[in-house]
């Protein structure tokens, strides 16, 4: 499922050529949205039957089992799904967003990276004691993450109405992305 | 543990059957619970070990062999704290809603989602590409990811689940592992190591008394019996821990060498 980006673009060098994707011949595609059936789906992030559940659908970023290097780190599918996010986001915008939080992920569950073992091998060292001190490498990073989507929530993406829910509230099982319903931006509303 | 509202845990909501103490920090699973019984086991005889084993070696033997048993007691009572007591990955409910409530009443037989899909994994061999099954479980309402299983005796689906330990009173998962591991074997530790002074104290007496076993073994009872429980307690430890290495080796979970047809 190549993605259809235009090499020459005016945001900087295309992310097909990040060397995981294009080179590889190995790297399949993970899986296409539509075999998870629906493209987008009932928001289970707010109260149901409030205005916001009525108001809002999730589009729902799957988990990627190809992309991460270590089995069960987390990390999301770069497969663009289409409408009714491309109403919100460009393609671009999207493989950036979710390289970024792939990145972020991968650095805080890999569990072989120096602040990893550090806290396993001193936790084990002080009996566990340690974990009531200071906050774990993998706990900070995640907690890094959610300030970064929150800060992009604040900065870029309530302009257009759209917000991404920090994975924390999803168990890292799927990245959420609220867009409102009917799928119009709101300043595009405004002019009607 | 975030708050979801300004005056309720999330644990005060939670649907499953994991029961929660101290404020939500210590979580146990709803049944009958042995781990008071296994707390027993190790606490009874390190009392035991430090009243009547303990001063002797340390007037006598040597002062640093004490203290070590005393961190090897401290790294398996904290390790059996936490993996008993600790969150082993639990997946919280409803994130993945297929059909709602409403969608159920006017769905036909067209708008029914699949349970389960197939989906591509990290290919180790270029020819042979490599295929997960990923499950929707319609209890918790989520897909579950790879590993996960859904828990009978928790109710909820735990991530990367290994077992559900009976002794424990709780499921090891992802984020328990650590610490079960460490338990079993800083108690198969513990259990070598009490055995050791107390055979130490024994036979120690012996030799610079120039005495009898029986003799022995009648000027402190308490060690010798305290020897052989250790002999005995430390079989089963030792077993799991050796298992589990095993399986670390071969980067599995238990779940997966006792189910997967080889």
């Amino acid at each position: 499922m190549a993605s259809s980006i235009n090499p020459i673009s005016p945001d900087g060098p295309p992310p097909d050529e990040r060397p995981l994707q294009i080179a590889d011949p190995r790297w399949l595609p993970s899986i296409t949205h539509r075999d998870y059936f629906r493209t987008h789906a009932e928001n289970p992030h707010v109260p149901v039957g409030s205005l916001g559940a009525s108001r809002t659908r999730i589009v729902r970023i799957h988990r990627d089992y190809v992309y991460p290097r270590e089995s069960n780190t987390p990390a999301f599918t770069p497969q663009f799904p289409g409408y009714p996010l491309s109403v919100f986001m460009t393609e671009i915008e999207f493989l950036d967003l979710v390289h970024e939080v792939n990145d972020q992920l991968d650095q805080a569950f890999y569990p072989l990276s120096l602040g990893n073992m550090l806290d396993g091998c001193i936790g084990f060292l002080t009996c566990w004691l340690c974990e009531i001190v200071y906050t774990s490498y993998h706990k900070r990073k995640s907690l890094e993450l959610e300030r970064f989507l929150e800060k992009l929530n604040e900065e870029v993406y309530k302009a257009r109405g759209i917000k991404v829910i920090s994975p924390r509230r999803t168990a890292y099982l799927s990245l959420d992305i609220q867009v409102p319903y009917p799928f119009i931006r709101p300043e595009r509303e405004q002019n009607i | 543990m975030d708050s979801s509202k300004p005056h309720l845990r999330n644990y005060q909501m939670f649907p499953g059957h994991a029961t929660f103490y101290l404020k939500g920090h210590f979580q146990s699973a709803g049944k009958r619970s042995y781990s008071l019984l296994v707390f027993a086991a190790i606490a009874v005889p390190a009392g035991l070990f430090f009243g009547f084993t303990a001063p002797w070696i340390w007037n006598n033997v040597s002062q640093s062999l004490p203290i070590v048993f005393s961190y090897i007691l401290l790294l398996c009572v904290m390790s059996l704290v936490r993996s008993a007591g600790s969150d082993p990955g639990i997946l919280p409910r409803n994130i993945h809603i297929e059909t709602s409530d409403t969608e159920k009443r006017e769905a036909g037989p067209l708008n029914i989602a699949p349970l389960s899909v197939t989906v591509n994994c990290r290919q180790y061999d270029e020819d042979r590409p490599l295929y997960l099954p990923i499950n929707y479980c319609t209890v918790c309402r989520i897909w579950r990811p790879a590993r996960a299983i859904h828990c009978r005796d928790c109710d909820s689906c735990i991530d990367f689940m290994d077992h559900h330990c009976v002794w424990l009173n709780n499921c090891i998962g992802a984020r328990n592992y650590r610490y079960f591991f460490c338990f079993i074997l800083s108690l198969s530790l513990l259990a070598y190591f009490m055995a050791t002074l107390c055979f130490l104290h024994v036979l120690t007496w012996r030799h610079r008394k120039l005495s009898t076993t029986i003799a022995a073994v009648r000027f402190a009872p308490v060690s010798f019996a305290l020897a052989i429980y250790g002999v005995l307690g430390s079989i089963y430890p030792t077993a799991l821990a050796l298992y589990h290495i095993f399986l670390m080796s071969r980067g599995e979970n238990t779940r997966e060498f006792v189910c997967i047809d080889q």
